[in-house]
């Protein structure tokens, strides 16, 4: 259990990292719009009408997700970058601790609208498929600078959302049938994005800038 | 004299922008588009028509490069230069959305040229309609507007990303107006049209005003953005009467009278197709010939072949040309890749469609004045299932939607596969004279055993 | 100087792609207010980041009490848990409140989870910011916002103390306060102040380096700067020694 002194440090650690009370009232609406998305459950791109518990997501909702993802990614990157540049405290421990923490809550973030979601999508597909973007979403931002990050992800999901260009068989991302193996590369993205993110902490992206330059440390 | 010479790195910053938009944009319309090939390439109408899908993703790359741009000051929190610059923000900004726009509308003629490349070779009438491409540059603008209000007002790390969502976002509601109300209305309102153009037009007043509404919307976007609020109301008032000519005649499809005409060459064997697929005349004659060389030497230089039973009325009612005389007609479908007015022939299922038009179609005619079942039906099973196993085929009835499966009635009907048999035994000699004694019969399901 | 308490720079170059920045930098800084003085682009804040542990230079060293400040080793980062840095520009997360921002340097720096409140509050009682403890950095004025940042710099009671810059943007009052409270601080820690403005090195200088072109021109005190134009002591003293080593003429 965190003690006062330990809880209130991982308040400070997460506003540092840029969450505010403002952010998590938008990702939990945007979760809320992923949901009522889901309920026209129409896939107008004709990608697979299923009967009950057969589907995963429409493809708007899958796009909604992006959001979330975008929103958790930016958590990566910390705020106060000139007091992180001169620290003397371990990077590494802290921050694999914050990435692993994140992405356990960001899995675990749809639960509460899990019963919003219209009566044909698999639960379970719909949760593996947020591991798929959450993971591709983390592991690019751990690469990338965020926007880059974000983009990249979008451009992911438009390659398996244009019907015909992935081959259904292949299309871990709508496809129910394959809803282990989404489950299963989501988990391995997630625990690489983890890693990476941890490790990088954006030097790779050039992020922690001071008065406009890179860090090179 | 002071000169002021423009710094090399902000050359450099919008050459790289303008260089990603246009090949992200182009290369996303050619996987888009070209996944449908098969609806358009060889005709120029549905080629033109189809060059607005292009728009799916290109809107959305389009509106996150603009966001990325416009949010640049915020994100590098130098905005109080701007907001306290004597230079209005259309000046501060138009750098960064000319460059974006610029790259679109060069990625998007990389499409329409891709198109136009894929098309003219096989394309034998017609040519591109510049009309039906306009809706798409239109809406590189619209994506600008959306992406610079997004740029503008979202949190600066995610404006990319949300700008990107939007205009789907935007594309399935209007999708899923249509579809809970049960009509294709709305979809009007986009670039891009799932409307075959086979035998149908789209109006030019809806084209014209699906275009001056585009650009409207997109000026208004950015003209809000920008603070120019005159332009921005001034445009929107433009979009609102561009909307209201749009939804008088939104949803209008006209009739293309000439598209039914038929084009018949002589034989043998004679064919006729309709004008909308005569690119695929010569294809479909190569393959009828390549058929009717498997049937060992029957004569059926007297019989045209017709891609749809419609054809011969359509061509007479829509185009005032009757289709000459002869002395008997089989349908052959066109076998097109599925059930979407493609634009090439299925080769591997042609067979299957030509077994069906000379052995199966006589006697579904015979039976549909619901009397007792021809004489020949029995004869038309065990041809067709011959048929197909000499060409390979399955005969489980997948071989296109609503086949008989043969398998099932060859081993329920001992009569019927004694006499597979018996077909299957005999020389090529023997068929070719069984076939040409008995080719009246199989034409009208006669009895032939 | 026989105190182990010495901020060491040896032979330090540093290089930003192709443009040399810095170039052969000897210096030795004690306790006490050592002010690098030097024109805009001399490399001041360059040598500061150096100094800091912010970024590593190209060639040579810096070390303190004998131990070199690098935060890949253990060892460097020992160091660094004694170096407070107020940079120039400092980033700052703004919805985070003085109080908070002050903790999170407090904890980056290794001070015990359980002392970080005694110890933010302690240090926000220094730069007299009590009051705007639970207000939001973004919620502050200029000044208090130096205030913070300097709170942030002695979360962790450093012995060397990094200051950019610090009265840039400040008005005279503010400046004044400033001064007051660097005084208190320069007295027991290696405290280094980069500065352009001549009335910072007259309110607080005990050492003055004169930076120039990524390079050190001259290192003395103020009385010998101004003496170096054999000009009186004061700002104007300090004016012309300081422009008579820029011209090379001291």
């Amino acid at each position: 259990m965190i003690s006062g002194a330990g809880g209130r440090l991982l308040w400070v650690y997460a506003k540092a990292h840029g969450v505010t009370g403002r952010a998590v009232a938008a990702y939990a609406l945007v979760w809320v719009g992923v949901a009522g998305a889901s309920r026209f459950s129409v896939s107008a791109l004709g990608l697979q009408f299923g009967p009950k518990g057969s589907a995963t997501l429409d493809t708007v909702a899958m796009l909604l997700m992006l959001l979330p993802a975008a929103v958790v990614s930016r958590c990566l990157v910390g705020r106060a970058a000139s007091l992180e540049a001169t620290r003397s405290r371990p990077r590494q421990p802290a921050r694999l601790l914050w990435v692993s923490g994140l992405a356990v809550a960001a899995v675990a973030s749809p639960l509460p609208v899990l019963p919003m979601l219209h009566w044909s999508i698999d639960a379970t597909a719909f949760l593996a498929e947020w591991c798929l973007v959450l993971g591709v979403g983390l592991l690019l931002a751990a690469l990338f600078a965020t926007p880059v990050a974000s983009i990249a992800s979008f451009g992911v999901l438009a390659v398996f959302s244009t019907p015909g260009l992935v081959p259904w068989s292949a299309n871990i991302v709508y496809n129910v049938d394959l809803k282990d193996w989404s489950a299963g590369l989501g988990g391995a993205l997630l625990v690489a994005g983890a890693l990476v993110g941890a490790v990088s902490d954006g030097v790779l992206a050039g992020r922690t800038a001071l008065a406009g330059r890179p860090e090179r440390r | 004299m002071i000169t002021m010479r423009v710094p090399h790195g902000f050359i450099r910053g919008r050459i790289a922008l303008f260089a990603g938009v246009s090949v992200l944009v182009a290369l996303q319309g050619v996987a888009t588009i070209s996944e449908r090939s098969e609806r358009w390439v060889g005709h120029w109408p549905n080629t033109s028509a189809t060059v607005g899908w292009a728009a799916l993703w290109g809107s959305c790359l389009i509106a996150a490069a603009t966001a990325w741009t416009v949010a640049a000051p915020r994100r590098g929190r130098y905005e109080h230069l701007l907001a306290t610059s004597s230079r209005t923000r259309l000046r501060v900004y138009a750098p960064g959305l000319v460059t974006v726009l610029c790259g679109g509308l060069a990625g998007y003629l990389a499409d329409i040229a891709y198109v136009a490349i894929r098309t003219a070779p096989e394309a034998v009438s017609g040519h591109a309609d510049i009309l039906e491409m306009l809706p798409l540059p239109a809406s590189a603008l619209a994506a600008v507007g959306t992406g610079a209000v997004c740029g503008r007002f979202v949190p600066p790390l995610l404006a990319p990303v949300v700008a990107a969502v939007v205009p789907y976002i935007a594309y399935m509601w209007v999708v899923y107006t249509d579809v809970y109300t049960d009509n294709l209305f709305f979809q009007d309102l986009l670039p891009m049209d799932d409307t075959p153009r086979d035998y149908l037009t789209v109006p030019a007043e809806l084209l014209v005003s699906k275009t001056i509404l585009a650009l409207a919307v997109g000026v208004a976007l950015l003209a809000w953005t920008l603070a120019a609020g005159r332009t921005a109301y001034g445009s929107a008032v433009v979009a609102g009467f561009a909307l209201a000519a749009m939804f008088t005649v939104a949803g209008a499809r006209a009739d293309l009278p000439s598209a039914y005409a038929a084009v018949c060459t002589d034989g043998p064997p004679r064919t006729c197709v309709d004008r909308a697929h005569e690119h695929l005349a010569d294809e479909y004659r190569r393959l009828l010939t390549s058929g009717i060389a498997r049937l060992d030497g029957v004569d059926l230089t007297d019989v045209t072949f017709v891609q749809s039973a419609e054809l011969l009325p359509n061509s007479a009612k829509f185009a005032g040309r009757p289709v000459p005389a002869g002395s008997g007609f089989v349908v052959v479908p066109l076998a097109e890749h599925f059930t979407m007015p493609a634009h090439s022939i299925d080769e591997r299922a042609f067979p299957a469609y030509l077994g069906t038009g000379l052995f199966f179609a006589p006697c579904v005619a015979a039976t549909t004045d619901g009397s007792a079942p021809p004489p020949g039906q029995r004869t038309a099973v065990l041809l067709y299932h011959w048929w197909l196993t000499v060409n390979g085929l399955p005969t489980g009835g997948g071989n296109f939607p609503g086949e008989v499966a043969t398998a099932a009635i060859v081993a329920d009907d001992q009569k019927v596969a004694e006499g597979v048999a018996r077909f299957t035994a005999m020389s090529g000699a023997e068929r070719g004279q069984w076939f040409s004694q008995h080719k009246r019969d199989i034409l009208t399901c006669g009895t032939a055993a | 100087m026989n105190d182990s308490r010495v901020l060491e720079v040896k032979t330090l170059s540093f290089k930003y792609g192709r443009k040399t920045v810095l170039s052969n930098v000897d210096l030795t800084l004690g306790v006490g207010a050592n002010v690098l003085l030097g024109r805009n682009g001399a490399g001041k804040t360059t040598l500061m980041r150096m100094l800091a542990g912010a970024a590593r230079p190209t060639s040579g060293s810096v070390r303190f009490a004998s131990d070199d400040i690098d935060g890949r080793s253990r060892a460097g980062r020992r160091v660094l848990r004694t170096v407070g840095w107020l940079p120039q520009e400092f980033g700052f997360p703004p919805h985070m409140t003085t109080a908070e921002f002050v903790a999170y340097a407090a904890w980056l720096k290794e001070v015990p989870a359980a002392d970080v409140a005694d110890r933010v509050a302690e240090v926000l009682r220094v730069v007299d910011l009590r009051a705007k403890a639970k207000v939001r950095l973004r919620e502050l004025s200029g000044g208090q916002l130096r205030r913070a940042g300097l709170a942030a710099a002695i979360a962790a009671d450093p012995q060397v103390l990094i200051l950019d810059e610090p009265t840039a943007g400040l008005d005279p009052e503010q400046r004044d306060g400033f001064h007051e409270l660097i005084r208190q601080l320069r007295s027991h820690k290696v405290t280094v102040i980069a500065t352009h403005l001549l009335e910072d090195v007259e309110a607080l200088a005990e050492t003055i380096v004169v930076v120039d072109a990524g390079s050190v021109r001259w290192t003395g005190n103020p009385r010998e700067l101004a003496g170096a134009a054999g000009a009186p002591e004061g700002l104007k003293g300090l004016r012309q020694g300081f422009q008579a080593v820029l011209e090379g003429t001291a």
